[in-house]
């Protein structure tokens, strides 16, 4: 009898505790009830998983029917009778697909993360709004026109999210939703202008004053000036500048001198606005990162044909950051390309008539001022021309999951942009171009309707940022570039990279580059262009200040040289181009490695290790085992040369390591002064002496990390790999240690964290009939259980590329289907 | 024997549809109103049901992406996938069992 009732008491506390657990979150465990539930629970994901057959759906605001196929790789392709219901059917399939991509996004660009996934992302939501990304979008969105073209398309596109949102039951939510206990909101329009901010931070935030102030505390101005110049030493500009070869530009090097005490104040009190991630910082200063776009005039075709080609490097994710659609509206509009989940239109890609692709333009398009406040602690006014001004105040609240505020805040502008606050209680402003930004929607939507590459050209002028080497071939065979955007021009010295007196007006911008000075070429005598963030213009040719500590355009070199080696270049070249393994950098380093260490022949492990760098055949094959040293030595020189630029005091902020380009030029000054290491008093080392030193180091942690050069342990497939994170950072849904060929400084760079890479690849031949082939790491769904959430990753690793399907037609789409979807207007 | 086989089958078939339509809480409805039925049922016998139920609607599940899913889950959850399966059984068994039980022990009251 006792035991019977201990038995129903356990059956009582056994039921309210799971009763507990089935109705509400306990931890980082969401309501166990609506998650197991096998008919609505996460089990429904696996249900969802695969595109049916077919399928209807129904989209507020369609003016008529929209017909999609989805072809064998699972690629939408949109037969619409206007834009706006093509724009209304993108936004549905992409809600489909990506509905948790979206909005993070969104609210990443909102500054509103924390209302879906809790308050640990406070300091990233504080972020955006204190940068002014949120503010700006909706300043944008209310100053458009109801009836202006970008306000129309972000409400079509709007209304095709939502109608996707709407119909979503319980059983039809994305797996990450039943994780984390939520519905997905629905759709703004401003989202869209929320998620364009966010990628204006992703390309066009830069540091350059922060940085050159660190610098210039711990090793002078002069030092710093040179060290993050504002001129690449090696110049292989965008803009062609009549040169058969890069030109090298290498100057003496000031010597790194003492920093005069306000240039210590000023290094300490800066740093307020965040820097670049850590990865990211380390992949920029290792030349590991970058974009790189290229095309190739007819004449200097196999086929006769332009042909373009585009890799553009982010930050690699799962579902990618891409998504692939093909638009089609009769006699007006034939798309084909990726977009990003959330942006109303195609992003990069090709109609019949011409094909466009971007890289980054790295220019210097934000400044920081020091502001006079009237309150040190709560400013309402700030001083200007001897006269105050009124800050703007926009108070702040944030929120969690439930909807409580959990914290608040005060946004402050000044007619520049927002103003924050060091660390050492100052105030100032940033202006950047990405909070200003204009109709770059309203520009991509006329762009995609160009019969030529100059009225391409025309149309995406008023594009303004984040700005883009805009690289464009047409089916007459003409190519060109231009580095579009907004380009500030500075008062005085026209500088970027120092920090401007707040208190006067004259610092201010006083106009842009006009359009006619960007640098740009449209069919050079070369035959050839490409861009891959260098300096886009040689400062002999245009000397106005564009931006500063450029990257070491070794991309930019390598690609070039195999566009003049090749007179007849296929699609299939330009293909194996994008992950070519050889490294112009390694070119040049590696003589002045194996030339030190000549100089110490009694030192066994330097000739060890020099006999070892002599095999390597400077190329980053996967299966190659020499490159494995070279890169350690590498990362074992910047310590040892760089010594001076370790702050003694960690209240004083690090500058980055300058760029490679700075080593090859100090390379030609064996006995500078910043080859002497600080901590060796009585020793002053000269250049051999520091690259021995690198290579001794590089093969001792290169054994004790990998074993015996020939054991297998150094292969490079071994060391480097391409790590894609699922956007919620969860592992097991992530595609983590995948193999790929490229290093530092190649076409295809590889970053340390392995988390940057090419995120979408893409050739098209501009013939008779276009031709054109892409890929992305990943796959076109968000479903972690669908075979279309990783299909293209193998053969994105190995380099390949799929054949494009571009269906004029319907019916012509039928003969690849995988899936149907009619969409008809709705209620 | 048959009788009870019938029992439990026809309660698995009742919290399957009912889970299908109403949703996870159907298990204990079903549960607690079959004991109210059948007093001398053992409670075992709604575990029992509930975990045939629930593994009749993910057995109507594509394997394939099944597959996947266990996969993908299990390693969220660091389990073999398999155990993602059998949490999510071992869940329903124990719904409706402790339920069934509650019911018991209060009519016997």
């Amino acid at each position: 009898m006792m035991l019977r009732r201990l038995g129903d008491v356990l059956a009582g506390a056994l039921l309210a505790g799971l009763l507990l657990l089935s109705v509400r979150r306990t931890g980082p465990l969401p309501a166990l009830g609506p998650l197991l539930d096998p008919a609505s629970g996460v089990w429904s994901v696996a249900r969802q998983a695969e595109l049916p057959p077919s399928s209807r759906g129904a989209v507020h605001g369609l003016l008529a029917g929209v017909s999609i196929r989805y072809d064998l790789r699972a690629v939408p392709h949109i037969f619409a009778a206007s834009e706006a219901d093509a724009i209304r059917a993108l936004g549905y399939v992409v809600a489909r697909d990506r509905l948790l991509q979206m909005e993070l996004q969104w609210r990443a660009g909102a500054g509103r993360l924390t209302e879906l996934a809790g308050r640990g992302l406070l300091p990233i939501d504080r972020e955006s709004r204190e940068l002014g990304l949120a503010d700006a979008a909706e300043r944008r969105l209310a100053a458009l026109a109801p009836a202006s073209r970008e306000r129309r398309l972000l409400d079509a596109f709007a209304d095709g999210v939502n109608a996707w949102i709407d119909d979503l039951g319980p059983r039809d939510l994305p797996l990450e939703y039943h994780l984390l206990g939520r519905r997905p909101a629905r759709w703004a329009a401003v989202n869209s202008l929320y998620l364009l901010g966010r990628m204006g931070w992703t390309l066009a935030l830069s540091d350059l004053e922060d940085n050159r102030e660190a610098a210039a505390a711990l090793v002078g101005a002069a030092a710093a000036d040179a060290l993050y110049p504002r001129n690449s030493p090696i110049q292989e500009p965008v803009q062609p500048n009549g040169q058969r070869a890069p030109r090298d530009d290498f100057a003496r090097l000031p010597p790194p001198a003492s920093p005069t005490l306000a240039a210590i104040r000023q290094a300490q009190s800066s740093g307020e606005v965040p820097r670049r991630s850590g990865t990211e910082e380390e992949g920029r200063s290792l030349d590991a990162l970058g974009s790189n776009n290229w095309a190739v005039a007819p004449w200097r075709t196999r086929d006769g044909y332009a042909l373009l080609a585009g890799d553009p490097h982010l930050e690699l994710s799962l579902p990618s950051i891409w998504y692939e659609a093909h638009l089609v509206v009769p006699d007006s509009l034939d798309v084909y390309g990726v977009t990003i989940p959330g942006a109303p239109g195609i992003t990069i890609g090709f109609t019949r008539d011409i094909a466009w692709t971007f890289t980054n333009a790295e220019a210097d398009v934000l400044d920081r001022y020091h502001e006079v406040v009237d309150d040190s602690m709560a400013p309402t006014r700030y001083r200007v021309d001897g006269r105050w001004r009124t800050i703007r105040l926009v108070p702040q609240s944030y929120q969690d999951p439930s909807g409580a505020v959990f914290a608040v805040d005060t946004l402050r502008f000044t007619h520049r942009g927002p103003l924050t606050r060091d660390r050492h209680g100052r105030w100032r402003s940033i202006r950047w171009t990405v909070l200003e930004a204009g109709h770059e929607l309203a520009a991509f939507a006329s762009a995609v309707r160009a019969r030529t590459a100059t009225a391409w050209l025309d149309s995406i002028a008023s594009y303004q940022a984040p700005a883009q080497n805009m690289l464009v071939a047409d089916r007459q065979g003409t190519i060109a570039i231009r580095t579009t955007g907004r380009f500030p021009i500075r008062p005085g010295a026209g500088r970027g990279d120092l920090v401007q007196r707040g208190d006067s007006s004259a610092a201010d911008w006083s106009g842009d580059w006009p359009i006619t000075e960007l640098p740009q070429a449209i069919n050079p005598v070369q035959g050839y262009l490409a861009s891959a963030n260098q300096q886009p213009i040689d400062p002999r040719v245009n000397s106005r200040y564009l931006g500063a500590n450029w990257y070491t355009p070794a991309r930019a070199l390598r690609i070039n040289a195999l566009l003049r080696a090749d007179s007849a270049v296929t699609p299939d070249a330009m293909r194996r181009y994008q992950t070519d393994p050889g490294s112009p950098l390694a070119d040049r380093l590696v003589p002045a490695l194996l030339t030190a260490a000549r100089r110490f022949p009694a030192r066994d492990s330097l000739q060890r290790a020099a006999g070892l760098l002599a095999q390597w055949d400077r190329r980053y094959t996967r299966e190659n085992e020499r490159a494995i040293l070279y890169e350690e030595a590498v990362r074992q020189l910047a310590p040892l040369l760089w010594d001076e630029l370790t702050p003694s005091s960690p209240a004083q902020p690090p500058p980055a390591t300058p760029g490679t380009a700075i080593v090859l030029e100090l390379l030609k000054d064996s006995t500078s002064l910043w080859w002497d290491m600080r901590a060796t008093r009585r020793v002053v080392e000269d250049r051999d002496a520091i690259l021995a030193e690198a290579l001794v180091r590089a093969l001792a942690v290169t054994l004790r990390q990998h074993g015996e050069p020939d054991s297998g342990g150094w292969r490079w497939e071994k060391l480097r790999h391409a790590n894609i994170y699922h956007l919620l950072r969860l592992p097991a849904l992530s595609a983590l240690g995948v193999p790929v060929q490229g290093g530092m400084s190649t076409l295809n760079p590889s970053s340390g964290s392995g988390s940057f890479g090419p995120s979408w690849r893409m050739v098209v031949e501009m013939g008779p009939e276009v031709r054109a082939w892409g890929i992305y790491p990943g796959g076109e769904s968000g479903n972690p259980a669908s075979s279309r959430y990783l299909d293209h990753l193998q053969a994105w690793s190995e380099g390949l590329l799929d054949t494009l399907f571009v269906p004029r037609t319907v019916d012509a789409a039928d003969t690849r289907l995988l899936s149907a979807l009619e969409l008809l207007p709705g209620p | 024997v048959s009788a009870r086989v019938a029992g439990i089958a026809l309660l698995a078939a009742v919290m399957a549809v009912g889970t299908w339509f109403g949703g996870w809480w159907a298990l204990i409805a079903a549960a607690a109103l079959w004991q109210l039925i059948r007093r001398q049922a053992s409670p075992w016998h709604a575990g029992l049901a509930a975990l045939l139920g629930w593994g009749a609607l993910l057995l109507m599940i594509p394997a394939t992406p099944m597959g996947r899913l266990m996969e993908r889950l299990g390693g969220i959850v660091r389990l073999p996938s398999w155990a993602t399966v059998a949490v999510t059984l071992a869940y329903a068994a124990l719904l409706g069992w402790s339920s069934a039980r509650l019911v018991r022990a209060v009519r016997s009251r």
